[in-house]
């Protein structure tokens, strides 16, 4: 009799379930949207590449770079390099695993929003690591090849203007870009934490 | 237009639709959400094989999609802000159905969208792995099925849609 009970009850919320009304979308604009979403993710891998080319390009042209600075840009195509493949694989995923399981889907999302998360900290922090980084290398430079205390004072002033015009806009935009990911990990985490209904 | 992408949505976009409305309350949202389903499953459909039931593959893709719209929109309503649109889109919705498929009174209409917006509320107050399981048996799927699109066990989805079930139907008495 219970059982009975309960077939009829779910029987109704699912008759009541398919009571809602259907969504109508205008299938080309879906499919011209959709196409045109398709060429900008290829154009933002593009992009990604062509990030990687002045950083090596500078290293294969022959300008008179001294040996500390030779070794810093190699570095740093190096580090780019790595930073780039590591945003194709993310929007490989993001792009081949819309058909995971939803449990798979669910851990992938997160684990790529802690990501996310870990990168911004990293960019917020390598504002200013990279100010002193530069400036450092200046100081060394400038020692190594003998050049005057004057040349060191331009090259650093010219480093702390650069700081303040384009790494603290990076620090900014790097801790807002944190705090979202943060948040929109937080709010996942809520929402799939299970042992009640709400 | 891609022969079979206009077949799909033509045969599934209804369960689609469903999906969209089992995660956004406003209907502005809902229709943007149900297009980006859409869009999901435009780009989806060049990967599916064949290897997997076409109606849990889009399930998969559709919930997927939802989820990812979850994690950014969650902090833009919380669940009481619902309920005065829900209400008032589920009644929009259920006098719609109405129209379009049984003559009944006006009294009956009124209930039915009442009975429709707490059913909607209290589902999307579920958290999701909950929601996803009720809302996939509510479409009549079985529990292998499910466990296709969820990854979960046969025997937590039976576990989970047993509470739930229970909730919903105290929820809807109340």
């Amino acid at each position: 009799m219970t059982s009975n009970n309960e077939t009829m009850q779910n029987d109704a919320l699912g008759a009541l379930w398919q009571q809602q009304a259907p969504i109508d979308v205008d299938l080309r604009k879906v499919e011209r949207m959709a196409k045109s979403q398709q060429i900008k993710q290829r154009f933002y891998v593009f992009l990604d590449l062509l990030t990687m080319l002045p950083a090596w390009g500078i290293l294969f042209l022959d300008l008179q770079f001294s040996q500390t600075i030779r070794v810093f840009l190699s570095l740093n195509a190096v580090l780019i390099t790595v930073m780039v493949l590591f945003f194709i694989k993310l929007r490989w995923v993001s792009l081949f695993h819309s058909a995971d399981s939803t449990s798979d889907y669910h851990t992938r999302l997160l684990k790529q929003l802690h990501n996310n998360v870990k990168i911004a900290f990293y960019n917020k922090h390598s504002a200013w690591l990279a100010t002193i980084i530069i400036a450092l290398v200046f100081t060394i430079d400038v020692f190594a090849e003998g050049d005057g205390q004057a040349l060191l004072i331009k090259q650093l002033y010219l480093v702390a203007v650069m700081g303040f015009l384009f790494m603290l806009p990076w620090y900014i935009w790097a801790h807002k870009r944190q705090r979202r990911f943060e948040r929109e990990a937080q709010n996942i985490e809520t929402m799939l934490v299970e042992g009640g209904a709400n | 237009m891609s022969p079979q992408f206009d077949t799909i949505i033509k045969e599934y976009g209804k369960l689609l639709s469903r999906v969209a409305a089992s995660y956004e309350a406003n209907e502005s949202l809902r229709q943007e959400l149900y297009q980006d389903i859409c869009m999901a499953i435009f780009q989806a459909l060049g990967a599916y094989r064949g290897d997997a039931n076409i109606k849990t593959y889009l399930l998969r893709v559709a919930h997927n999609r939802c989820i990812s719209y979850v994690s950014k929109e969650a902090n833009r309503l919380k669940p009481d802000e619902y309920k005065e649109t829900v209400t008032n889109d589920e009644q929009t919705a259920t006098s719609n159905i109405a129209d379009e498929y049984k003559p009944i009174s006006p009294e009956q209409e009124v209930i039915e969208s009442a009975k429709l917006a707490q059913l909607m509320y209290a589902i999307r107050r579920l958290k999701i792995p909950a929601r996803q399981v009720i809302t996939l048996s509510l479409e009549g799927l079985n529990y292998k099925e499910i466990a296709e699109v969820t990854g979960l066990s046969v025997s937590n989805i039976g576990v989970i849609l047993t509470r739930v079930k229970k909730e919903l139907q105290r929820e809807m008495k109340a």
